[in-house]
């Protein structure tokens, strides 16, 4: 039962992440991450206003285009991030594990095993009904920092996602 | 073993009656520290109008809660059943409360001053899976508490062979009952050497840190001479007074720092005996309270061993096990013995490693960019914010802050030297430290899940951050070449994927 413990493992045999193929997340999410950035750029738009017309009445005209400048340069800035940052991010479900990796800037991927996994749920807030899409929450015991979280799935894909993990993680129970 | 086959516990019955006692006192000094900011208040503001009413309040909840601890008493019952611990309890809504066998992980003693006058230790029952983890019966008399903690793990035990699991763990060992043989104890005169050896690193940090404000006081009245009289004959005594100053505040805390460690060592440790049990160790130390742990085979995750180099010269390592504490895996528990011989070091690790585990093994290491780029990050960064702060708010003469820089590039030099990941079929280990080095041993198969991490420098230069997760913390090997990265990845994972170990 325990044999394949002592099997030599060669590196080139193993099963490679590297080779498997990302599954993007569905496009409504960057349409749900784009109106959450305008959202926070307009809120703080008014605010800029405010404090503008507030403050700097007597040169109102300079610094209402000076916070124009700034506003604007901060509207791509999140803009092009949320783009390409959006297409950087991926899943992938091989038999035994589930990866997921983000960032555009500071990347990160994580992996983990079924037979680690706790228990999964599957998170809707107003915003993710509003674009009808769903957050995938994998846990694991290694506290909220190995805890891996897929935003932007299909309510449909993730509910079948979830199944599968519990399945296969019953699986491994049994086999133990 | 055949006197831990019989139930001692067939029918419902009461804690010792020394359970009373225990429990009046808990609630008194629980309610003892609700008060404790009132009683200051009062005792500094002198006699206030309310004096009459706090007393009468602070009598009344003193009689009611002893009044509701000794109904507690009575209404507590414990039994064992053919399958389970039941504990029965609660004044008006009752709790019943079943522990399968199966689902016990320990059964730990604790003993505080009051349960160590009234010879009875207080049960704790720790289970596996989330929710409500722990069953405690207050006080118990010490040979009924070894008498139903021999029989209820001898039931968990044939309980989890019944069921097929755990086989691994429980083939292991066949030590005779529970008591266990003692591996080794510490002496107090080895707990003042812990103590004295102790990493005073961090009160030399605090000394600095009070030494240097002085020093900037005094150079700013010296940029500034109006604020004080201007004694020429003087200046000299003042300088060496607070030279003089310095030095002994410095020598007074290191004192300090040396006997306060010592002190919270052997508070901590008195009387430590480390016995090897069936499935794993149990620790009991301490000289106020005395507490009992117990570290089981399948529910360590990281066994680390560390030491400095005063410990290093005097040949004593100190040694954490790191457990999870429950399925769920919130939180963790450690266990830590503070000092111990290499030799020590070694049977301990045995006892959940083994031996052949540390053999032939591969081992990585961090890129040399890692160097360049923690000297930026620790040490020119933090710098020149110091600098700026002290130019702009305190003093002028600020350039020997640069000073630190030599002392920040050769810390990181040293951690990037002793910084070394090693792998093979079963282990992984890791060795790290500037001044005290550590070494942290954890089984492939207890790994929770690996992230690689990048920076955009190291996505540039194909490096990567690795960290691994266990249920009781997690492991970085920064810097890495992307490619090595991989191949661990792939290898951890696979090791993970097909073990039928529990990680638990």
């Amino acid at each position: 039962m325990m044999d394949f413990e002592n099997q030599q493992i060669i590196t080139e045999l193993l099963p490679r992440m590297e080779t498997v193929e990302y599954e993007p997340l569905k496009k409504n999410f960057l349409w749900m991450s784009l109106t959450q950035n305008a959202i926070f750029l307009v809120v703080l738009f008014a605010i800029g206003m405010i404090f503008t017309l507030t403050m700097f009445l007597s040169t109102f005209f300079m610094s209402f285009l000076k916070m124009i400048g700034i506003w604007l340069v901060l509207v791509i800035g999140l803009v092009l991030l949320t783009w390409f940052g959006f297409r950087v991010k991926g899943y992938a479900v091989r038999d035994r594990d589930i990866t997921y990796k983000t960032g555009l800037i500071f990347r990160s991927v994580i992996s983990v095993p079924f037979n680690r996994v706790q228990h999964c749920e599957i998170r809707k807030g107003p915003f993710e009904e509003l674009f009808d899409i769903a957050k995938l929450k994998v846990y694991t015991a290694g506290g909220a920092a190995s805890d891996l979280s897929i935003p932007g799935l299909d309510p449909a894909r993730a509910e079948s996602l979830k199944e599968f993990i519990l399945k296969k993680t019953e699986e491994e129970d049994e086999e133990e | 073993m055949k006197k831990s086959d019989t139930n001692p516990y067939p029918q419902p019955v009461r804690q010792a009656p020394a359970a009373i006692f225990v429990l009046v006192f808990e609630r008194f000094w629980s309610l003892f520290v609700q008060f404790l900011p009132l009683l200051i208040i009062f005792f500094l503001a002198g006699r206030a109008q309310g004096e009459l009413v706090f007393l009468v309040f602070a009598l009344a909840s003193a009689v009611i809660s002893a009044f509701l601890s000794i109904l507690h008493y009575f209404r507590f019952h414990f039994h064992i059943k053919s399958d389970s611990l039941v504990i029965t309890r609660g004044l008006l809504n009752r709790t019943h409360s079943s522990v399968p066998f199966e689902r016990i992980q320990v059964v730990n003693f604790e003993a505080s001053v009051i349960h160590r006058m009234l010879n009875v230790v207080k049960v704790v029952v720790e289970t596996a899976g989330s929710g409500s983890s722990e069953s405690e019966i207050s006080a118990l008399k010490k040979s009924d508490a070894i008498a139903l903690r021999d029989y209820l793990l001898a039931m968990r035990d044939s309980a989890v062979e019944e069921s097929g699991e755990d086989t691994e763990l429980e083939t292991e060992e066949s030590t005779s009952g529970y008591i266990g043989e003692k591996i080794f104890s510490l002496s107090l005169l080895d707990l003042i050497k812990l103590g004295v050896t102790n990493n005073h690193l961090r009160t030399a940090w605090a000394i600095v840190a009070i030494a240097f404000y002085w020093w900037s006081q005094y150079w700013v009245y010296l940029d500034d001479p109006g604020d004080i009289p201007y004694f020429p004959m003087l200046e000299n005594v003042f300088d060496s007074l607070v030279a003089s100053f310095v030095i002994m505040a410095i020598l007074g805390l290191l004192a300090a720092s040396a006997v306060l460690s010592t002190g919270i060592v052997i508070i901590r440790y008195f009387g430590l005996r480390v016995l090897k049990v069936r499935g794993g160790l149990k620790v009991s130390a301490g000289l106020f309270a005395q507490r009992e742990y117990s570290a089981r085979n399948n529910k360590l995750q990281i066994f680390y061993w560390s030491t400095n180099p005063l410990r290093q010269l005097l040949g004593l390592y100190s040694v954490t096990m790191a457990q999870a504490s429950s399925e769920d895996g919130m939180g963790n528990q450690s266990i830590g013995i503070p000092g111990c011989s290499i030799d020590q070091v070694s049977m301990l690790r045995n006892q959940f490693f083994k031996s052949d585990s540390l053999e032939p093994n591969i081992a990585y290491k961090p890129d040399k960019r890692m160097i360049g780029r923690y000297f930026i990050f620790f040490g020119l960064i933090p710098v020149t914010l110091v600098l700026l702060i002290i130019y702009f708010f305190i003093s002028q003469w600020v350039f020997w802050v640069f000073l630190a820089l030599p002392f920040i590039l050769l810390a990181i030099v040293v951690y990037y030297r002793k910084l070394e990941l090693r792998i093979n079929h079963e282990v992984l280990y890791l060795k790290k430290g500037i001044i005290e080095d550590t070494w942290k041993l954890i089984y492939l198969h207890k790994v929770q899940s690996v992230e690689l991490t990048q920076t955009p420098y190291m996505q540039q230069r194909d490096l990567v951050n690795f960290r691994i997760y266990t249920a009781a913390g997690s492991i970085l090997l920064p810097y890495i070449p992307l490619k090595d990265a991989v191949i661990l990845r792939d290898f951890i994972l696979y090791k993970v994927e097909s073990s039928r170990k529990g990680w638990i």
